[in-house]
């Protein structure tokens, strides 16, 4: 019934001498075996650690995460066997078709990362020609040597240099002042004010509102929120998006003759639930299905592409597989938490400091999937975004407290690279309650976005209550 | 309603306490110096511990509303396991959270500000005269008291500064003022209003300022909403929360009279299966209905706290609702549209398989066939009608009882024929029915 199987892509941290990745011939199920003084025998991922552990083999990296506690363990050493994610069953060469095209009406790839916590812009683009924006941070202000050029009056924190590539080819736009008027400084407020960007009564959200009234078809991969919740952009009403994380982890656990059967009845149950359930449970075992033929395909990232090990980065591999595989995704929400630094913000020179790793993470994340993308590239937006920037002043914790106007970036093929919109100096008689001047309603640029590389020109739809204004020219028409 | 103990201790609950006595002992510290003792001076090790005693009070405690309360409150004035606190997270859940679990709300809020773990969560600890930080100013008006639109943007920057010099000592891992970090002079929150000359007198004003925004009128809508959200549905019926608020303020603040009215109202009465478990519930409910014997930890707890439980950890991480695991100041959200979502749907279903098939190695599940014996020559039917009402305590729809029967006489066959009788070898197959009892919707609602 089970059988080893020899394959590099089982380069488990668990190692093959105590403990053998099995395959289920049904599923791709990743067995474990244990091969002990008690002879072989099936284990369970708990039994597996602990035995690899009181081996004292070698290579105890992975394992020595036990610490942070059993996700680590299990996605690395069951799940994911040899670190494969979601999409490896996406191989291009392997995939069926699917329901839809491959790039359905031409429209980009839309990719948003939302920054949670409140990201600082200022720490990022930073305005290095004016004193008053160091004399507001003595301490954490980015100093000038810190930065790579933009223009005369920005640099970039170099932390951020994992971008300085696609920023030479101009596909990076940083839209600087850019803002949600009707901010109220909670987090939580905020983010979903600016993922609605919508009157609070609407019950969608604006990547939702762009992928209903662009096309009335809808398909399991047309949207994915990576994690365990939809993210609020990506709601809408017309239909249910689907959150997953890695795609190897994405199964329904049954085998053999028993699972079509309980599959199934799962499916039986949940039609007649009721409630949001009732499409959620269909939406899953579709997708489930979608996949299964594809779930033994190991995945390498193009063109050298490196992605880091980290949650970001591989939620990301995962989004350019899903991608490569031609599955219909059109749009995709990613978080990358962990950016509230009311205190101990850190400096830019100091490479492991909170906002240098946090800039690390994200720039280096954003250029591998680029790289990785290849041609794909060309027809991929990626927009990042947060709930509100920081105070400009730091708060003497060498943090800085909640504040209002943000940068807003758009990067990909279709982009026009360069830093947009205004940002008068920072000395106190320009800010406003010590924030920066909103001088660009942040819809300016997703509107844009929406129009020129999503091809939907119903943007009065999808930012209801707001007024167009001219755009500021981040986006090419296609 | 009203005829059980009125104190939690009356409740028999010997054998889950007993557990935690044994195994994660440190969870019901007093002070930071006996969390610093129990640890060898390792505090940090406290925050694993709680996380892993919640379960098992969850899955073995029979103080359900006790628990109940201290989750909601952990979620109301929250404060996360991992990162800044988790030194001091254990004992605030035990001497803030679960004592006043039940209690007057502005006892509990004081208990909070005045506690290492929420004081360092929200960084006030480094907030002073000179270096105002606004994270607890903000959080304290937005989260824990009347909630977004009713103070401004100035009501922070005084919130914050009420607040300065109110930090902890290290060593004792205890609440200390320091007067000389506090700012003087008059403040004014909303519609409080202090001249605050003394900074010797800055204690006295934190309780005063505390106990106005916990009787605040905006904190007992807030609260009565929340709570009724908790026990009643997701969109809380208006007249209900009305009740609540104007029970909460005319018994100051206490909490059990709010509880009496809730439970006592026909709107709770209706609210039978209005609400979806949040994973926790889901998935420790999993475990405690298949009644499991006893935790025996692969590690020591008291050495390696986190080297244990980590099966149903690993389950609980499925549903993304691992205890204290949210990574957002707010707490655990407690709306269906959260929870119910294809990734954790997913993970619902497949911890209910790991639990039917006893996959833990350290909380040992007896033989299903034991705990819920099948009788041979039983209409397969009726066993059925049994198991479900016995683990989900609803009585099924004649239809949604269909797919179960074949779960116990066709596994491993590609046409088995329909059998109308139990046999012995479905022993065998009883954990296929009961995972698929346990995934069901009905499982799922509250």
């Amino acid at each position: 019934m089970h059988r080893p199987v020899h394959d590099p892509r089982h380069d488990l941290p668990l190692h093959d001498d105590v403990i053998t990745p099995m395959h289920h011939h049904i599923e791709g199920r990743d067995f474990l075996m244990a091969h002990d003084e008690r002879g072989a025998r099936p284990v369970t991922v708990d039994a597996a650690v602990e035995l690899a552990r009181t081996r004292r083999v070698p290579q105890v990296s992975e394992v020595d995460h036990v610490a942070d506690g059993p996700r680590h363990i299990k996605r690395r050493s069951v799940l994911a066997a040899g670190g494969v994610g979601l999409g490896a069953m996406l191989m291009p060469h392997t995939a069926p078709r699917m329901s839809f095209a491959s790039t359905p009406g031409n429209r980009d790839l839309l990719v948003v990362v939302f920054l949670r916590g409140g990201f600082d812009g200022l720490s990022a683009v930073v305005p290095v020609g004016d004193p008053a924006y160091y004399a507001a941070r003595p301490d954490i202000g980015v100093r000038p040597e810190q930065t790579f050029a933009l223009n005369g009056a920005f640099g970039m924190n170099k932390n951020f240099s994992a971008l300085k590539p696609l920023w030479d080819r101009r596909q990076v736009a940083v839209v600087v002042g850019a803002g949600n008027r009707a901010l109220t400084r909670s987090h939580f407020e905020d983010q979903i004010s600016c993922e609605l960007a919508a009157p609070a009564s609407q019950r969608s959200g604006w990547v939702g509102r762009h992928l209903a009234t662009s096309s009335a078809q809808h398909g399991t991969f047309r949207a994915i929120s990576v994690g365990g919740q939809v993210a609020l952009s990506l709601t809408t009403t017309a239909f249910d998006t689907l959150a997953m994380s890695g795609l190897k982890e994405f199964d329904i656990y049954s085998w053999g003759a028993l699972r079509p059967r309980m599959v199934g009845s799962l499916s039986a149950l949940y039609a007649n639930a009721g409630g949001i359930a009732v499409e959620q449970s269909r939406l899953l075992v579709s997708a489930i299905n979608e996949l299964a033929a594809q779930r033994e395909v190991a995945y390498a990232p193009a063109n050298g592409a490196a992605y880091k090990d980290n949650d970001f980065a591989r939620g990301l591999r995962d989004v350019a597989q899903m991608a490569k595989a031609g599955v219909g995704l059109e749009a995709v929400t990613i978080d990358l938490n962990d950016w509230d630094m009311h205190r101990g913000l850190g400096r830019a020179e100091v490479a492991t400091d909170w906002y240098s790793r946090m800039a690390t993470t994200l720039s280096e994340g954003v250029a591998a999937f680029a790289a990785d993308l290849g041609t794909l590239w060309n027809s991929t937006t990626v927009v990042m975004m947060s709930e509100f920037g920081r105070r400009v002043a730091q708060n003497g914790d060498l943090g800085l407290d909640h504040g209002h106007v943000n940068t807003l970036w758009v990067m990909g093929g279709g982009i026009n690279g360069g830093v947009y919109g205004t940002q008068p100096s920072l000395a106190a008689g320009n800010l406003v309650q010590g924030d920066v001047p909103i001088t660009t309603d942040y819809r300016t640029v997703l509107a844009e976005v929406v129009a020129k590389r999503l091809l939907n020109t119903k943007t009065a739809e999808v930012f209801p209550g707001w007024t167009t204004t001219a755009p500021l020219g981040v986006a090419r028409a296609k | 309603m009203g005829r059980g103990p009125a104190v939690p201790g009356a409740i028999a609950d010997a054998r889950v306490e007993a557990m935690i006595a044994k195994h994660y002992s440190v969870v019901t510290a007093e002070t930071g110096a006996q969390v610093r003792a129990y640890t060898t001076e390792r505090p940090w090790e406290a925050a694993p511990a709680l996380v892993r005693a919640t379960i098992l009070r969850q899955v073995f405690g029979n103080r359900h509303l006790l628990e109940s309360m201290t989750e909601f409150w952990s979620d109301q004035v929250y404060v996360a396991a991992q990162g800044k606190s988790e030194s001091y997270v254990a004992h605030y859940n035990h001497t803030v959270l679960r004592r006043h679990a039940l209690g007057r709300y502005a006892d509990l809020l004081l208990a909070a500000v005045r506690h290492p773990a929420l004081l360092v969560y929200l960084d006030n600890d480094a907030n002073s005269k000179d270096n105002p930080n606004e994270n607890l100013g903000r959080e304290l008006l937005e989260l824990h008291t009347v909630g977004v639109g009713n103070y401004t943007e100035a009501d922070v920057r005084q919130s914050t500064l009420l607040l300065t010099g109110h930090g902890y000592e290290w060593q004792s891992l205890a609440y200390r003022y320091r007067p000389w970090d506090h700012h003087v002079g008059a403040l004014r929150v909303m519609d409080f209003s202090d001249a605050n000359a003394d900074a010797a007198q800055g204690e006295a004003l934190l309780a005063r300022y505390v106990t106005h925004l916990a009787r605040h009128r905006a904190t007992a809508k807030r609260l009565a909403t929340r709570l009724a959200r908790r026990f009643v549905a997701d969109v809380p019926p208006a007249a209900l929360v009305d009740r609540l608020a104007a029970t909460y303020l005319a018994n100051d603040t206490r909490i059990a009279p709010v509880l009496r009215e809730l439970f006592a109202s026909p709107e709770f009465a209706a609210s039978v299966g209005q609400k979806w478990r949040r994973p926790q519930e889901a998935m420790n409910g999993m475990l405690r209905a298949v009644k499991p014997a006893d935790l025996v930890p692969l590690k020591d707890p008291r050495a390696e706290p986190w080297g244990t439980m980590n099966h149903q950890l690993w389950l609980l991480g499925l549903g993304y609702h691992q205890p204290r695991s949210w990574p957002f100041v707010d707490g655990f959200p407690d709306t269906a549209d959260a929870w119910v979502t294809t990734n954790i749907l997913r993970g619902t279903w497949n911890a209910a398989e790991a639990i039917a098939g006893a996959w833990n190695d350290e909380i040992k599940i007896p033989p299903l066939s034991q705990t819920f014996p099948l009788r041979v020559g039983e209409k397969v039917a009726d066993a059925v009608r049994r198991l479900t009402l016995e683990l989900t305590g609803w009585q099924w729809a004649e239809r949604d009882l269909l797919p179960v029967g074949p779960m116990l006489y066709s596994w491993g066959r590609d046409a088995a024929p329909p059998r109308a009788t139990v046999t012995t070898e479905m022993n065998q197959t009883l954990p296929h029915a009961i995972r698929l009892i346990l995934s069901s919707p009905y499982f799922q609602m509250r």
